[in-house]
Protein backbone atom coordinates (compact mmCIF):
# COMPACT_ATOMS: atom_id res chain seq x y z
CA UNK A 1 0.00 0.00 0.00
CA UNK A 2 1.38 3.37 -0.92
CA UNK A 3 0.04 6.71 0.16
CA UNK A 4 1.12 10.23 0.99
CA UNK A 5 -1.14 12.18 3.27
CA UNK A 6 -0.25 15.78 4.02
CA UNK A 7 -2.45 17.79 6.29
CA UNK A 8 -1.63 21.50 6.59
CA UNK A 9 2.09 20.89 6.84
CA UNK A 10 4.42 23.78 7.64
CA UNK A 11 8.16 23.63 7.13
CA UNK A 12 10.24 26.46 8.54
CA UNK A 13 13.97 27.00 8.31
CA UNK A 14 15.63 28.79 11.17
CA UNK A 15 17.98 31.43 9.82
CA UNK A 16 20.84 31.35 12.27
CA UNK A 17 23.30 34.19 12.28
CA UNK A 18 26.81 33.74 13.58
CA UNK A 19 25.78 34.49 17.16
CA UNK A 20 23.04 31.87 17.13
CA UNK A 21 25.48 29.25 15.99
CA UNK A 22 27.95 30.17 18.68
CA UNK A 23 27.81 28.40 22.00
CA UNK A 24 29.86 31.18 23.58
CA UNK A 25 27.46 33.89 22.44
CA UNK A 26 24.47 31.92 23.64
CA UNK A 27 26.11 31.47 27.01
CA UNK A 28 26.92 35.18 27.33
CA UNK A 29 23.46 36.15 26.23
CA UNK A 30 21.79 33.90 28.74
CA UNK A 31 23.92 35.51 31.45
CA UNK A 32 23.11 39.07 30.42
CA UNK A 33 19.81 38.34 28.78
CA UNK A 34 16.89 40.67 29.22
CA UNK A 35 18.96 43.65 30.19
CA UNK A 36 20.57 44.21 26.85
CA UNK A 37 17.56 42.82 25.09
CA UNK A 38 19.51 41.43 22.17
CA UNK A 39 18.26 37.93 22.57
CA UNK A 40 16.30 38.54 19.40
CA UNK A 41 14.12 35.85 18.03
CA UNK A 42 15.66 33.66 15.38
CA UNK A 43 14.32 34.62 11.98
CA UNK A 44 12.53 31.79 10.30
CA UNK A 45 11.78 31.32 6.67
CA UNK A 46 8.57 29.54 5.98
CA UNK A 47 9.35 27.23 3.08
CA UNK A 48 6.04 25.39 3.14
CA UNK A 49 2.89 26.94 4.46
CA UNK A 50 -0.24 24.94 5.24
CA UNK A 51 0.23 22.48 2.40
CA UNK A 52 -2.37 19.73 2.19
CA UNK A 53 -2.92 16.96 -0.30
CA UNK A 54 -3.58 13.28 -0.36
CA UNK A 55 -2.02 10.85 -2.82
CA UNK A 56 -3.19 7.33 -3.53
CA UNK A 57 -1.75 4.65 -5.79
CA UNK A 58 -1.94 5.71 -9.42
CA UNK A 59 -1.46 9.40 -8.67
CA UNK A 60 1.20 11.29 -10.58
CA UNK A 61 1.54 14.60 -8.84
CA UNK A 62 3.21 17.54 -10.55
CA UNK A 63 4.68 20.28 -8.39
CA UNK A 64 4.94 23.42 -10.40
CA UNK A 65 6.52 26.68 -9.33
CA UNK A 66 9.47 29.01 -9.61
CA UNK A 67 12.82 28.66 -7.92
CA UNK A 68 12.37 28.91 -4.20
CA UNK A 69 8.67 28.17 -4.28
CA UNK A 70 9.14 25.14 -2.03
CA UNK A 71 9.13 22.28 -4.54
CA UNK A 72 12.36 20.64 -3.46
CA UNK A 73 11.58 21.24 0.20
CA UNK A 74 8.28 19.45 -0.25
CA UNK A 75 10.03 16.53 -1.94
CA UNK A 76 12.50 16.34 0.92
CA UNK A 77 9.72 16.53 3.47
CA UNK A 78 8.04 13.55 1.80
CA UNK A 79 11.40 11.76 1.82
CA UNK A 80 11.47 12.26 5.60
CA UNK A 81 14.43 14.62 5.67
CA UNK A 82 12.55 17.66 6.95
CA UNK A 83 9.90 16.92 9.49
CA UNK A 84 7.09 19.49 9.35
CA UNK A 85 7.01 21.92 12.26
CA UNK A 86 3.24 21.67 12.40
CA UNK A 87 0.70 19.66 10.49
CA UNK A 88 0.67 15.99 9.78
CA UNK A 89 2.52 14.11 7.08
CA UNK A 90 1.99 10.37 6.75
CA UNK A 91 3.92 8.48 4.11
CA UNK A 92 3.57 4.75 3.61
CA UNK A 93 5.53 2.78 1.06
CA UNK A 94 9.12 2.49 -0.02
CA UNK A 95 10.49 5.79 -1.28
CA UNK A 96 12.95 6.29 -4.10
CA UNK A 97 14.40 9.75 -4.17
CA UNK A 98 15.82 10.74 -7.54
CA UNK A 99 16.59 14.23 -6.26
CA UNK A 100 20.32 13.61 -6.15
CA UNK A 101 21.55 10.79 -8.37
CA UNK A 102 24.97 10.91 -6.77
CA UNK A 103 23.82 10.24 -3.22
CA UNK A 104 26.67 8.92 -1.11
CA UNK A 105 28.95 8.39 -4.09
CA UNK A 106 32.65 8.45 -3.37
CA UNK A 107 35.09 9.48 -6.08
CA UNK A 108 37.89 7.31 -4.77
CA UNK A 109 35.78 4.17 -4.62
CA UNK A 110 35.26 1.98 -7.67
CA UNK A 111 32.00 1.79 -9.56
CA UNK A 112 31.12 -1.53 -7.96
CA UNK A 113 31.88 -0.23 -4.48
CA UNK A 114 29.69 2.76 -5.19
CA UNK A 115 26.82 0.47 -6.14
CA UNK A 116 27.20 -1.31 -2.82
CA UNK A 117 27.54 1.96 -0.94
CA UNK A 118 24.31 3.28 -2.40
CA UNK A 119 22.58 -0.01 -1.73
CA UNK A 120 23.42 -0.02 1.95
CA UNK A 121 22.63 3.69 2.28
CA UNK A 122 19.16 2.92 1.00
CA UNK A 123 18.82 0.33 3.72
CA UNK A 124 19.57 -2.82 1.74
CA UNK A 125 21.74 -5.55 3.20
CA UNK A 126 25.17 -6.23 1.78
CA UNK A 127 23.84 -9.24 -0.10
CA UNK A 128 20.89 -7.36 -1.53
CA UNK A 129 23.24 -4.59 -2.66
CA UNK A 130 25.43 -7.12 -4.43
CA UNK A 131 22.43 -8.21 -6.46
CA UNK A 132 22.17 -4.74 -7.99
CA UNK A 133 25.60 -4.99 -9.55
CA UNK A 134 24.70 -7.13 -12.57
CA UNK A 135 21.73 -5.01 -13.48
CA UNK A 136 23.69 -1.77 -13.23
CA UNK A 137 26.68 -3.20 -15.08
CA UNK A 138 24.50 -4.41 -17.92
CA UNK A 139 22.64 -1.17 -18.27
CA UNK A 140 25.56 1.27 -17.97
CA UNK A 141 27.84 -0.77 -20.27
CA UNK A 142 30.73 0.56 -18.23
CA UNK A 143 32.46 -2.84 -18.34
CA UNK A 144 35.92 -2.77 -16.83
CA UNK A 145 35.46 0.82 -15.78
CA UNK A 146 33.30 -0.45 -12.94
CA UNK A 147 36.41 -1.57 -11.12
CA UNK A 148 38.09 1.82 -11.57
CA UNK A 149 37.71 4.74 -9.17
CA UNK A 150 34.69 6.82 -10.08
CA UNK A 151 36.79 10.00 -10.17
CA UNK A 152 38.38 8.72 -13.38
CA UNK A 153 34.96 8.67 -15.10
CA UNK A 154 33.81 11.28 -17.56
CA UNK A 155 30.79 13.34 -16.54
CA UNK A 156 28.61 11.23 -18.79
CA UNK A 157 29.82 7.97 -17.31
CA UNK A 158 29.37 9.34 -13.84
CA UNK A 159 25.78 10.29 -14.58
CA UNK A 160 25.06 6.92 -16.16
CA UNK A 161 26.21 5.15 -13.05
CA UNK A 162 24.26 7.41 -10.71
CA UNK A 163 21.15 7.09 -12.85
CA UNK A 164 21.40 3.32 -13.13
CA UNK A 165 21.88 2.82 -9.39
CA UNK A 166 19.05 5.20 -8.56
CA UNK A 167 16.63 3.32 -10.77
CA UNK A 168 17.79 -0.16 -9.79
CA UNK A 169 15.65 -0.56 -6.70
CA UNK A 170 11.91 -0.66 -7.10
CA UNK A 171 9.91 1.75 -5.01
CA UNK A 172 6.29 2.57 -4.24
CA UNK A 173 6.80 6.31 -4.22
CA UNK A 174 9.17 8.04 -6.60
CA UNK A 175 10.34 11.59 -5.94
CA UNK A 176 11.87 13.48 -8.84
CA UNK A 177 13.24 16.98 -9.15
CA UNK A 178 12.98 17.84 -12.83
CA UNK A 179 12.94 15.16 -15.46
CA UNK A 180 16.03 13.04 -15.72
CA UNK A 181 17.97 12.97 -18.87
CA UNK A 182 21.42 11.54 -19.10
CA UNK A 183 24.06 10.74 -21.65
CA UNK A 184 24.40 10.94 -25.39
CA UNK A 185 21.51 10.54 -27.81
CA UNK A 186 21.76 6.76 -28.03
CA UNK A 187 22.03 6.29 -24.32
CA UNK A 188 19.30 8.79 -23.68
CA UNK A 189 16.71 6.64 -25.35
CA UNK A 190 17.70 3.63 -23.26
CA UNK A 191 17.68 5.80 -20.15
CA UNK A 192 14.18 6.99 -20.93
CA UNK A 193 13.05 3.38 -21.41
CA UNK A 194 14.54 2.40 -18.12
CA UNK A 195 12.96 5.36 -16.35
CA UNK A 196 9.61 4.61 -17.92
CA UNK A 197 9.67 1.06 -16.66
CA UNK A 198 10.92 2.16 -13.29
CA UNK A 199 8.02 4.58 -12.98
CA UNK A 200 5.56 2.03 -14.27
CA UNK A 201 6.49 -0.30 -11.43
CA UNK A 202 6.00 2.44 -8.85
CA UNK A 203 2.64 3.49 -7.50
CA UNK A 204 3.00 7.19 -6.86
CA UNK A 205 5.14 9.79 -8.60
CA UNK A 206 5.84 13.26 -7.31
CA UNK A 207 7.60 15.30 -9.98
CA UNK A 208 8.77 18.86 -9.36
CA UNK A 209 9.49 21.14 -12.28
CA UNK A 210 9.60 24.73 -13.50
CA UNK A 211 8.04 23.58 -16.69
CA UNK A 212 4.30 23.60 -16.83
CA UNK A 213 4.41 21.81 -20.17
CA UNK A 214 6.38 18.88 -18.82
CA UNK A 215 3.96 18.45 -15.95
CA UNK A 216 0.95 18.74 -18.26
CA UNK A 217 2.39 15.88 -20.25
CA UNK A 218 3.19 13.68 -17.32
CA UNK A 219 0.91 14.22 -14.40
CA UNK A 220 -2.61 13.36 -13.37
CA UNK A 221 -2.65 15.99 -10.67
CA UNK A 222 -1.04 19.37 -10.30
CA UNK A 223 -0.11 21.64 -7.47
CA UNK A 224 1.04 25.15 -8.16
CA UNK A 225 3.30 26.34 -5.38
CA UNK A 226 4.21 29.92 -4.74
CA UNK A 227 6.14 31.08 -1.67
CA UNK A 228 5.46 27.73 -0.11
CA UNK A 229 1.70 27.99 -0.43
CA UNK A 230 -0.59 26.08 -2.71
CA UNK A 231 -1.82 28.65 -5.24
CA UNK A 232 -3.92 26.18 -7.10
CA UNK A 233 -4.43 22.45 -7.33
CA UNK A 234 -6.27 20.59 -10.01
CA UNK A 235 -6.66 17.22 -11.65
CA UNK A 236 -5.93 16.74 -15.29
CA UNK A 237 -5.54 14.18 -18.00
CA UNK A 238 -1.92 13.96 -19.06
CA UNK A 239 -1.44 15.27 -22.58
CA UNK A 240 0.47 12.15 -23.43
CA UNK A 241 -2.16 9.56 -22.71
CA UNK A 242 -0.97 7.10 -20.12
CA UNK A 243 0.10 3.86 -21.67
CA UNK A 244 -0.31 0.67 -19.77
CA UNK A 245 3.18 -0.65 -19.60
CA UNK A 246 3.80 -4.28 -20.16
CA UNK A 247 7.17 -5.88 -20.64
CA UNK A 248 6.26 -6.97 -24.18
CA UNK A 249 5.51 -3.47 -25.32
CA UNK A 250 8.75 -1.96 -24.24
CA UNK A 251 9.71 -1.26 -27.82
CA UNK A 252 6.89 1.17 -28.36
CA UNK A 253 7.79 3.38 -25.52
CA UNK A 254 9.97 6.26 -26.30
CA UNK A 255 8.95 6.47 -29.92
CA UNK A 256 6.47 9.23 -29.49
CA UNK A 257 7.62 12.68 -30.54
CA UNK A 258 9.95 14.26 -28.07
CA UNK A 259 8.61 17.37 -26.48
CA UNK A 260 11.22 20.02 -26.24
CA UNK A 261 10.71 23.25 -24.52
CA UNK A 262 12.70 26.39 -25.16
CA UNK A 263 12.56 27.58 -21.56
CA UNK A 264 14.47 24.63 -20.29
CA UNK A 265 17.10 24.35 -22.92
CA UNK A 266 19.53 26.75 -21.29
CA UNK A 267 19.64 25.07 -17.94
CA UNK A 268 22.76 23.17 -17.11
CA UNK A 269 22.33 19.47 -16.96
CA UNK A 270 18.79 19.60 -18.22
CA UNK A 271 18.79 18.21 -21.68
CA UNK A 272 15.62 18.02 -23.78
CA UNK A 273 12.65 16.44 -22.23
CA UNK A 274 10.94 13.21 -22.27
CA UNK A 275 9.75 10.79 -24.70
CA UNK A 276 6.38 9.41 -23.93
CA UNK A 277 6.01 7.90 -20.58
CA UNK A 278 3.63 5.18 -19.75
CA UNK A 279 2.39 4.18 -16.41
CA UNK A 280 0.10 1.68 -14.93
CA UNK A 281 -1.75 3.07 -11.94
CA UNK B 1 2.92 18.45 41.00
CA UNK B 2 1.34 18.62 37.61
CA UNK B 3 4.37 20.26 36.05
CA UNK B 4 6.53 17.54 37.54
CA UNK B 5 4.40 14.86 35.94
CA UNK B 6 4.52 16.74 32.66
CA UNK B 7 8.30 16.97 32.80
CA UNK B 8 8.58 13.29 33.60
CA UNK B 9 6.34 12.47 30.65
CA UNK B 10 8.32 14.58 28.22
CA UNK B 11 11.59 13.08 29.47
CA UNK B 12 10.24 9.59 29.04
CA UNK B 13 8.82 10.39 25.64
CA UNK B 14 12.11 11.80 24.36
CA UNK B 15 14.14 8.90 25.72
CA UNK B 16 11.72 6.46 24.08
CA UNK B 17 11.99 8.32 20.77
CA UNK B 18 15.77 8.31 21.07
CA UNK B 19 15.79 4.58 21.82
CA UNK B 20 13.63 3.95 18.76
CA UNK B 21 16.07 5.95 16.65
CA UNK B 22 19.01 4.05 18.13
CA UNK B 23 17.40 0.66 17.50
CA UNK B 24 16.71 1.68 13.92
CA UNK B 25 20.39 2.51 13.50
CA UNK B 26 21.57 -0.74 15.06
CA UNK B 27 19.34 -2.65 12.67
CA UNK B 28 21.10 -1.04 9.71
CA UNK B 29 24.19 -3.04 10.59
CA UNK B 30 25.21 -3.56 6.99
CA UNK B 31 24.98 0.15 6.30
CA UNK B 32 27.40 1.41 8.93
CA UNK B 33 29.60 -1.67 8.92
CA UNK B 34 30.11 -1.56 5.15
CA UNK B 35 30.55 2.20 5.01
CA UNK B 36 33.07 2.14 7.86
CA UNK B 37 34.97 -0.74 6.33
CA UNK B 38 34.93 1.00 2.96
CA UNK B 39 36.39 4.16 4.55
CA UNK B 40 39.40 2.12 5.65
CA UNK B 41 39.76 0.39 2.30
CA UNK B 42 39.95 3.77 0.63
CA UNK B 43 42.80 4.75 2.92
CA UNK B 44 44.69 1.73 1.67
CA UNK B 45 43.99 2.83 -1.87
CA UNK B 46 45.45 6.29 -1.35
CA UNK B 47 48.69 4.93 0.07
CA UNK B 48 49.96 1.37 0.18
CA UNK B 49 50.54 1.59 3.90
CA UNK B 50 47.02 2.85 4.53
CA UNK B 51 46.29 3.06 8.24
CA UNK B 52 49.63 1.35 8.94
CA UNK B 53 51.16 4.73 8.36
CA UNK B 54 49.36 5.97 11.48
CA UNK B 55 50.38 2.80 13.29
CA UNK B 56 54.00 3.43 12.42
CA UNK B 57 53.85 6.92 13.86
CA UNK B 58 52.13 5.58 16.98
CA UNK B 59 54.87 2.98 17.33
CA UNK B 60 57.58 5.63 17.07
CA UNK B 61 55.84 7.84 19.62
CA UNK B 62 55.48 4.97 22.06
CA UNK B 63 59.02 3.75 21.54
CA UNK B 64 60.69 7.15 21.93
CA UNK B 65 58.48 8.69 24.58
CA UNK B 66 58.23 5.40 26.45
CA UNK B 67 61.98 5.35 26.94
CA UNK B 68 62.07 9.09 27.70
CA UNK B 69 59.30 9.05 30.30
CA UNK B 70 60.61 5.93 32.00
CA UNK B 71 63.91 7.79 32.47
CA UNK B 72 62.24 10.96 33.72
CA UNK B 73 59.98 9.10 36.13
CA UNK B 74 62.86 6.73 36.95
CA UNK B 75 60.74 3.67 36.30
CA UNK B 76 61.77 0.27 35.07
CA UNK B 77 61.22 0.31 31.31
CA UNK B 78 59.89 -3.25 31.32
CA UNK B 79 57.28 -2.14 33.78
CA UNK B 80 56.48 1.25 32.27
CA UNK B 81 56.43 0.63 28.54
CA UNK B 82 53.48 -1.84 28.48
CA UNK B 83 51.49 0.51 30.73
CA UNK B 84 52.20 3.50 28.52
CA UNK B 85 51.69 1.65 25.23
CA UNK B 86 48.24 0.32 26.13
CA UNK B 87 47.07 3.61 27.62
CA UNK B 88 48.33 5.61 24.66
CA UNK B 89 46.76 3.36 22.01
CA UNK B 90 43.42 3.23 23.81
CA UNK B 91 43.48 6.99 24.26
CA UNK B 92 44.36 7.63 20.61
CA UNK B 93 41.38 5.51 19.56
CA UNK B 94 38.94 7.10 21.98
CA UNK B 95 40.04 10.67 21.26
CA UNK B 96 39.85 10.07 17.49
CA UNK B 97 36.27 8.84 17.84
CA UNK B 98 35.20 11.91 19.84
CA UNK B 99 37.07 14.26 17.51
CA UNK B 100 35.40 12.63 14.51
CA UNK B 101 32.05 12.94 16.26
CA UNK B 102 32.43 16.74 16.26
CA UNK B 103 31.73 16.61 12.54
CA UNK B 104 29.69 13.41 12.90
CA UNK B 105 26.67 14.92 11.17
CA UNK B 106 28.14 17.87 9.26
CA UNK B 107 30.54 15.65 7.29
CA UNK B 108 27.56 13.60 6.07
CA UNK B 109 25.45 16.63 5.22
CA UNK B 110 25.05 15.49 1.62
CA UNK B 111 23.45 12.24 2.79
CA UNK B 112 21.38 13.76 5.59
CA UNK B 113 19.77 16.23 3.18
CA UNK B 114 18.75 13.51 0.74
CA UNK B 115 17.56 10.58 2.74
CA UNK B 116 16.38 9.85 6.23
CA UNK B 117 18.60 7.37 8.02
CA UNK B 118 18.44 6.96 11.81
CA UNK B 119 21.02 9.48 13.00
CA UNK B 120 23.18 7.17 15.15
CA UNK B 121 23.97 5.29 11.91
CA UNK B 122 26.50 8.00 11.04
CA UNK B 123 28.25 7.69 14.40
CA UNK B 124 28.29 3.91 14.23
CA UNK B 125 30.01 4.28 10.87
CA UNK B 126 32.69 6.40 12.56
CA UNK B 127 32.93 3.88 15.41
CA UNK B 128 33.44 1.07 12.91
CA UNK B 129 36.14 3.07 11.16
CA UNK B 130 37.97 3.85 14.39
CA UNK B 131 37.71 0.30 15.70
CA UNK B 132 39.37 -0.94 12.53
CA UNK B 133 42.17 1.57 13.01
CA UNK B 134 42.46 0.43 16.63
CA UNK B 135 42.89 -3.09 15.26
CA UNK B 136 45.93 -1.85 13.35
CA UNK B 137 47.37 -0.04 16.37
CA UNK B 138 46.84 -3.11 18.56
CA UNK B 139 49.80 -4.63 16.77
CA UNK B 140 52.06 -2.13 18.56
CA UNK B 141 50.57 -3.17 21.90
CA UNK B 142 51.08 -6.85 21.13
CA UNK B 143 54.69 -6.18 20.13
CA UNK B 144 55.39 -4.21 23.30
CA UNK B 145 53.77 -6.87 25.51
CA UNK B 146 55.86 -9.57 23.89
CA UNK B 147 59.02 -7.50 24.08
CA UNK B 148 58.49 -6.87 27.77
CA UNK B 149 57.53 -10.47 28.49
CA UNK B 150 54.01 -9.70 29.62
CA UNK B 151 52.14 -12.91 28.95
CA UNK B 152 48.48 -13.55 28.18
CA UNK B 153 46.64 -14.53 31.33
CA UNK B 154 43.13 -15.76 31.94
CA UNK B 155 42.26 -12.31 33.23
CA UNK B 156 43.46 -10.76 29.97
CA UNK B 157 40.24 -11.85 28.30
CA UNK B 158 38.49 -9.27 30.46
CA UNK B 159 40.11 -6.56 28.35
CA UNK B 160 37.78 -7.56 25.52
CA UNK B 161 34.79 -7.02 27.80
CA UNK B 162 36.35 -3.71 28.78
CA UNK B 163 36.81 -2.71 25.15
CA UNK B 164 33.18 -3.56 24.39
CA UNK B 165 32.00 -1.42 27.31
CA UNK B 166 34.20 1.53 26.35
CA UNK B 167 33.10 1.24 22.71
CA UNK B 168 29.55 1.66 23.94
CA UNK B 169 30.64 4.66 26.01
CA UNK B 170 32.35 6.21 22.99
CA UNK B 171 29.29 5.78 20.76
CA UNK B 172 26.94 7.28 23.35
CA UNK B 173 29.28 10.20 23.98
CA UNK B 174 29.62 10.66 20.20
CA UNK B 175 25.87 11.11 19.90
CA UNK B 176 25.88 13.89 22.49
CA UNK B 177 28.95 15.56 20.96
CA UNK B 178 27.69 15.30 17.38
CA UNK B 179 24.30 16.84 18.18
CA UNK B 180 25.81 19.72 20.15
CA UNK B 181 28.46 20.39 17.51
CA UNK B 182 25.88 20.35 14.71
CA UNK B 183 23.94 23.06 16.51
CA UNK B 184 26.82 25.17 17.80
CA UNK B 185 29.60 25.51 15.28
CA UNK B 186 32.16 26.91 17.71
CA UNK B 187 32.12 23.78 19.87
CA UNK B 188 34.51 21.46 17.96
CA UNK B 189 37.66 23.41 18.95
CA UNK B 190 36.43 23.39 22.56
CA UNK B 191 36.02 19.61 22.44
CA UNK B 192 39.51 19.35 20.94
CA UNK B 193 41.12 21.35 23.73
CA UNK B 194 39.18 19.48 26.40
CA UNK B 195 40.47 16.19 25.02
CA UNK B 196 43.98 17.60 25.05
CA UNK B 197 43.70 18.61 28.70
CA UNK B 198 42.16 15.28 29.64
CA UNK B 199 45.04 13.44 28.00
CA UNK B 200 47.44 14.99 30.51
CA UNK B 201 45.02 14.80 33.42
CA UNK B 202 44.40 11.07 32.94
CA UNK B 203 47.03 8.53 34.00
CA UNK B 204 48.37 7.60 30.59
CA UNK B 205 51.87 9.08 30.73
CA UNK B 206 52.09 8.87 34.49
CA UNK B 207 50.97 6.13 36.79
CA UNK B 208 47.84 6.48 38.94
CA UNK B 209 49.79 6.20 42.20
CA UNK B 210 51.96 9.21 41.39
CA UNK B 211 49.58 11.90 42.61
CA UNK B 212 49.67 10.86 46.29
CA UNK B 213 47.58 13.47 48.15
CA UNK B 214 45.65 14.38 45.00
CA UNK B 215 44.70 10.78 44.29
CA UNK B 216 41.01 11.74 44.27
CA UNK B 217 41.58 13.64 41.02
CA UNK B 218 42.30 10.30 39.41
CA UNK B 219 39.47 8.48 41.07
CA UNK B 220 36.74 10.89 39.98
CA UNK B 221 37.99 10.96 36.38
CA UNK B 222 35.74 8.58 34.41
CA UNK B 223 38.30 8.47 31.60
CA UNK B 224 40.75 6.82 34.00
CA UNK B 225 38.27 4.06 34.78
CA UNK B 226 37.40 3.54 31.12
CA UNK B 227 41.07 3.02 30.33
CA UNK B 228 41.64 0.83 33.38
CA UNK B 229 39.05 -1.78 32.39
CA UNK B 230 41.04 -2.35 29.19
CA UNK B 231 44.57 -1.75 30.44
CA UNK B 232 44.77 -3.71 33.70
CA UNK B 233 43.58 -7.07 32.32
CA UNK B 234 46.16 -6.81 29.55
CA UNK B 235 48.83 -6.26 32.20
CA UNK B 236 47.59 -9.42 33.88
CA UNK B 237 45.78 -7.71 36.76
CA UNK B 238 42.18 -7.45 37.85
CA UNK B 239 40.58 -4.04 37.47
CA UNK B 240 38.95 -2.57 40.57
CA UNK B 241 35.25 -3.09 41.02
CA UNK B 242 35.01 0.71 41.24
CA UNK B 243 36.34 0.99 37.69
CA UNK B 244 33.54 -1.24 36.45
CA UNK B 245 31.14 0.73 38.60
CA UNK B 246 32.22 4.01 37.01
CA UNK B 247 32.07 2.52 33.53
CA UNK B 248 28.60 1.07 34.07
CA UNK B 249 27.48 4.36 35.62
CA UNK B 250 28.84 6.30 32.63
CA UNK B 251 26.93 4.04 30.28
CA UNK B 252 23.68 4.68 32.15
CA UNK B 253 24.18 8.46 32.41
CA UNK B 254 25.53 8.91 28.87
CA UNK B 255 22.95 6.50 27.52
CA UNK B 256 20.05 8.43 29.01
CA UNK B 257 21.47 11.81 27.96
CA UNK B 258 22.24 10.60 24.45
CA UNK B 259 18.80 9.05 23.96
CA UNK B 260 17.05 12.04 25.47
CA UNK B 261 18.98 14.51 23.31
CA UNK B 262 18.46 12.35 20.26
CA UNK B 263 14.73 12.04 20.88
CA UNK B 264 14.44 15.77 21.43
CA UNK B 265 16.58 17.01 18.55
CA UNK B 266 16.36 14.34 15.86
CA UNK B 267 13.81 16.27 13.83
CA UNK B 268 15.91 19.42 13.89
CA UNK B 269 19.29 18.03 12.88
CA UNK B 270 18.51 18.20 9.15
CA UNK B 271 17.53 21.86 9.55
CA UNK B 272 20.91 22.67 11.06
CA UNK B 273 22.85 21.38 8.06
Amino acid sequence: MASVDADRIVVEFPLYNVAHRSFKQQLLQSATGGRIGQRGEITVVRALDQVSFRLKPGDRLGLWGHNGSGKTTLLRAIAGVYRPVTGRLDVTGRIASLIDLNLGMDGEASGIENIRLRGVLLGLSRRESDRLIDDVAEFTELGDFLSMPVRTYSTGMHMRLGFAISTAIDADIVLMDEWLSVGDADFQKRAQDRLTHFLARSKILVLASHSEQLLKDMCTRMIHLEHGRIQAAWEQTPAQAPVATEPGRAGEIGQAPVATEPGRAGEPGQAPVPSSVGWAG
Amino acid sequence: METLTAIRWSLGLNVARGAYEMLGALKLRDTWAYCGWQDIRLRYRRSILGPWWLTASTAVTIGVLGVLWSQIFQLDIQEYLPFYAIGYVVWTWFAAQINDACSGFTQFEHIIKQTRLPYPTYLLRLAMRNLLILGHHAVVVVAVLMLCHVGWHAVSWLSIVGLALVTLVSVLLSIVVAICCARYRDLPPVVGSLLQVMFFLTPILWQPGALRSYAWVVNVNPLFHWIEVIRLPLLGRWPDATSYGWTAGSIVVLGLSALWLLGRQRDRIAYWM
